[in-house]
């Protein structure tokens, strides 16, 4: 078994009990401002960045996983704190991930300029150049996308199309937008299902009539 | 809620998560049109003790330990029991309302209220009946 405080020990059984209702505020408040530091740290070491709200997002992530969740946890291997640092970092990565997905041309474009700049190898510039353009092209067409629906005049879908754009995966945004937030989870999520599928058929639909 | 901190950050994020007090916090902002500042004077405690609360795992109200889980949250908040019972209860009651199916007759000429008091109707009569007859 890993060493371990005794007070650690004692929280997680009780986040595994689910019997004390303010054992996940207490791992909130004791683990979040430490991995908070630590991501702030891996967040600007490799990728210079002090975002906020990506620093937070991913500490959130990683604890809120691990309320939810505490029996993934396995005191034989490491210590608490080290574990959420672990998920915290792979929290970190993805959200890091997504947010350059979102900033797609014009940071792309700029990482084009500064390897030329820093006369890198022309393979190397003509990689960077193909999949930057990659990325205009599907920036573009996400905004066609986005046109497609705004014509349709529904509010409703362009603020669902907006979230599938941001990479939401959970279903309680889409059901708050559909105004189900209420019904029972299974019911939320096959309704959120068949909203996303209908809304990715139409849009191949427009694809291929664009293509036409 | 204000993102001072790390902590205010993930009190707002927990609104999203059903099983967390947040969620309710959020639904009784929006069922009393309310302010964060309302809420906390609804409840008599700072914001600080806001945050707090929204980070508990939300008791449960059908459940026996709803009491003894809402008693150890005011004390941990430094919030007072008895107002976090009454919002939590009202919340809940508001979403039951809410949730009730209404028959598209009485939908169109109703308050979804006055139709969930209309459903009861017959089985207290039933009720009141077979009390007469014994």
């Amino acid at each position: 078994m890993a060493d371990q405080p005794q007070d650690e020990l004692l929280l997680h059984q009780q986040l595994l009990g689910g019997t004390d209702p303010t054992a996940t505020e207490e791992a909130a408040s004791r683990y979040l401002p430490l991995i908070e530091k630590h991501v702030a740290a891996r967040a600007w070491n490799i990728y210079h960045t002090n975002d906020r709200e990506l620093i937070w997002d991913a500490s959130v992530d990683a604890v809120f996983d691990y309320v939810r969740n505490p029996q993934k946890f396995d005191p034989s291997k490491s210590s608490v704190l080290g574990y959420l640092k672990r998920a915290a970092e792979r929290d970190l990565i993805n959200a890091f991930k997504k947010y350059r997905r979102q900033r797609t041309g014009e940071e792309l474009s700029d990482n084009v300029e500064e390897f030329i700049r820093s006369r890198n190898k022309r393979s190397e510039i003509s990689g960077i150049v193909r999949d930057a353009e990659a990325q205009m092209i599907s920036s573009i067409q996400r905004e066609r996308d986005l046109e497609t629906i705004s014509n349709v005049g529904n509010e409703r879908d362009e603020e669902l199309l907006r979230l599938i754009r941001s990479g939401e995966r959970g279903s309680d945004r889409f059901a708050a937008v559909l105004g189900i937030e209420n019904l029972p989870a299974v019911e939320k999520r096959r309704i959120v299902k068949q909203h996303k599928d209908r809304l990715k058929v139409q849009l191949k639909r427009e694809r291929s009539k664009r293509r036409d | 809620m204000t993102e001072r901190n790390i902590l205010h950050w993930a009190a707002k994020r927990a609104a999203d998560e059903p099983w967390l007090l947040a969620h309710e916090l959020r639904e009784y902002r929006e069922l009393n049109d309310a302010t964060e500042d309302e809420v906390a004077a609804a409840l008599d405690c700072s914001r600080d003790a806001l945050v707090c609360l929204a980070l508990c795992r939300r008791p449960n109200p059908d459940a026996p330990s709803f009491r003894p889980d809402v008693e150890q949250i005011a004390r941990h908040c430094g919030v007072n029991a008895h107002k976090l019972a009454a919002l939590l209860r009202e919340v809940d009651s508001l979403r039951t309302i809410r949730e009730v199916p209404v028959p598209p007759h009485v939908a169109a000429t109703q308050s979804g209220l006055l139709a969930a008091a209309r459903d009861r109707k017959p089985k207290d009569k039933k009720r009141s009946a077979k009390k007469r007859g014994k």
